[in-house]
């Protein structure tokens, strides 16, 4: 099996004091990560889930206390590696006094490209992103959407075979974040293999094949996408229901279905489609008023929540 | 370590360099220094020569020293703070090439303000010896300062390589400071040390006297300034022996430096 990325057994631990307060933080735990080549995939998790945590011991930006990481079967962080991915960085400046153009020319100047190829390659790539309008502005003249779009032009200028993108959208407006949304997806469509990190769901089961989710270090879950879906049995919906007693809110409990405060009296919950009709007659009999009944799929939101409940539980 | 590499990312610090506002200032002030060193008309003619020379080449070595200073400090965090290094670091370029080509970059601008200004200073030294003075007088009275202003380039090298070995691992104000304090420490007499450590009562307190003389700079083997202000003669051997000790000594400065920066988390 060719793997984009393979970690094996990823331990990081954070002893300094500025992350930790003075105590360890344990922010990988064993992490096996398997990316195949080809897959877009998503990896989610609350923030200091240790996304960027993974993605910088990806990149060799942070040495991991012990374990083994790989790029296309190369040593992570190793300059063989990074001939081989794109990176854009969750917070990344770039140099204010340079223009976009010569910018683009710096960063393609370390991979192997002859000059001669370089000027088409930058306004091919800038083409893609929707910047070739932009190429002798300023690095401090563009709006932070098209510093991200500047981002992923910078990532993909040598076409490498494996892009990692943290925090794709994070900070954009709904405007850029389509326009960035639309250029992976014109990324995926070539076939690129693509590593990203979020915490937006949504983003995530448009564009992904694949998903992880991590939670306080821990892999949760690793999965095709379709399998999350799944594997978590059908279809819900949600019940708003009124006047409600202390005993139906524990008979929720029994049945392990969180209920949630709308407001006073107001409650809701999300119960399968087998048992609506139970839950319904058990309301009734309990003489709660049942307002709204909606129909819900499970989405990946939700098996989300529920693999970060199960995890706390343990 | 990849040349190439270094040699950009090295062009890429000088371009940054020079758009600092406060090399400007500092460029300026230094100018007003030394035009006023020549309104010195003291007590005779004879003593205007040593006093421009004495007042220019003080000036020089501030600015070259407040120039690396300014330079070096902020160069390599700032860079961590505002992460425009992950981008750059992603790329196949290792730490060894940043740090290298960080190091070098700088020490580009250092080297093109100090020959501005000391080729200022030696054009106006040079109209202060009377014209009818022949030329091997005249070379003997202007080579001294051009090596003075090398020995200062190189001391401002090891100033340079000790900002680097510890930027990426403290704040600018410590840096600041420890750097100050080597600068200092290096610049007391070798003489002196050694007579610390034989007054040491303890063994361990003059051992310590000894490694902190072979572990600071010596930065007295770069000041010549004496010398040529007195008009003495200044050997070119021994100028070569203090560059080679000071380019010995940068080497081996970055080389920790490199291999600390590997293991810094970014």
């Amino acid at each position: 099996m060719d793997y984009a990325i393979k970690t094996e057994n990823l331990v990081k631990v954070y002893t300094g004091k500025k992350k930790s307060a003075g105590k360890p933080v344990n922010a990988l735990v064993d992490l096996n990560l398997e990316v195949k080549v080809g897959d877009i995939y998503g990896f989610i998790g609350p923030n200091g889930a240790g996304k960027t945590t993974t993605i910088k011991s990806l990149m060799g930006l942070i040495r991991p206390t012990s374990g083994k990481a790989f790029i296309m079967g190369k040593p992570a962080g190793s300059v063989e590696a990074k001939q081989l991915v794109g990176y854009l960085s969750e917070v990344a400046y770039y140099y204010p006094f340079m223009e976009v153009g010569k910018l683009l020319d710096f960063y393609c100047s370390f991979y192997e490209i002859p000059r001669s190829q370089r000027k088409s390659k930058i306004e091919e790539t800038l083409a893609l992103v929707r910047l070739s309008d932009k190429i002798n502005a300023k690095m401090s003249e563009l709006s932070k959407g098209m510093m991200q779009r500047f981002g992923i032009a910078q990532a993909i200028i040598a076409k490498p075979p494996l892009l990692i993108l943290d925090e794709l959208t994070s900070g954009l407006d709904p405007i850029a974040q389509k326009e960035v949304k639309d250029i992976v997806l014109d990324l995926k469509k070539q076939g690129q293999t693509i590593f990203f990190s979020s915490h937006m769901m949504t983003e995530v089961e448009n564009i992904c094949d694949q998903i992880g989710i991590i939670y306080s270090g821990v892999m949760l879950k690793s999965a095709p996408l379709d399998a999350f879906l799944k594997e978590e049995s059908g279809d819900f919906s949600k019940i708003v229901f009124e006047e409600a007693s202390d005993s139906v809110l524990a008979k929720f409990k029994e049945k392990k279905i969180d209920t949630e405060k709308i407001r006073a009296g107001v409650y809701s919950a999300v119960v399968p489609d087998k048992d609506l009709e139970d839950f319904i007659d058990m309301l009734r009999a309990e003489k709660c008023r049942v307002s709204e009944v909606n129909p819900r799929r499970y989405s990946l939101e939700d098996a989300f929540f529920q693999l970060i409940k199960e995890s706390e539980k343990k | 370590m990849n040349f190439k590499h270094v040699i950009r990312i090295a062009s890429i610090t000088f371009e940054e360099s020079y758009r600092k506002k406060f090399l400007y200032i500092l460029l300026f002030l230094s100018a007003i220094l030394m035009v006023s060193a020549f309104l010195f008309d003291p007590f005779n003619i004879g003593q205007q020569l040593p006093v421009v020379k004495d007042i220019c080449l003080t000036g020089l070595s501030f600015f070259g020293l407040t120039l690396t200073f300014a330079l070096f400090l902020t160069a390599i965090p700032n860079e961590i703070e505002k992460k425009t290094l992950y981008p750059l670091l992603s790329k196949p370029v290792s730490r060894s090439d940043y740090l290298w080509g960080k190091f070098l970059g700088n020490m580009a601008m250092v080297f093109i303000n100090l020959l501005v200004i000391t080729l200022e200073i030696t054009f106006l030294i040079n109209k202060l010896i009377p014209s009818d003075i022949n030329m091997a007088f005249r070379m003997a009275e202007l080579k001294p300062i051009i090596w003075s202003a090398f020995l200062l380039f190189v001391e401002c090298g090891v100033v340079g390589a000790l900002i680097v070995l510890f930027s990426p691992f403290m704040s600018y104000p410590v840096n600041l400071v420890l750097t100050l304090l080597m600068y200092i420490s290096g610049n007391v007499s070798q003489g002196y040390i050694n007579f610390i450590a034989a007054e040491q009562s303890s063994s361990l307190g003059a051992m310590l006297a000894i490694v902190l003389k072979y572990i600071l700079p010596n930065f007295e083997y770069f000041h010549i300034k004496n010398s040529v202000v007195h008009s003495y003669i200044v050997d070119p051997v021994y100028v070569s022996g203090s560059a080679l000790y000071g380019l010995v000594y940068i080497m081996i400065v970055l080389l920790i430096a490199d291999i600390l920066f590997q293991r810094k988390d970014l």
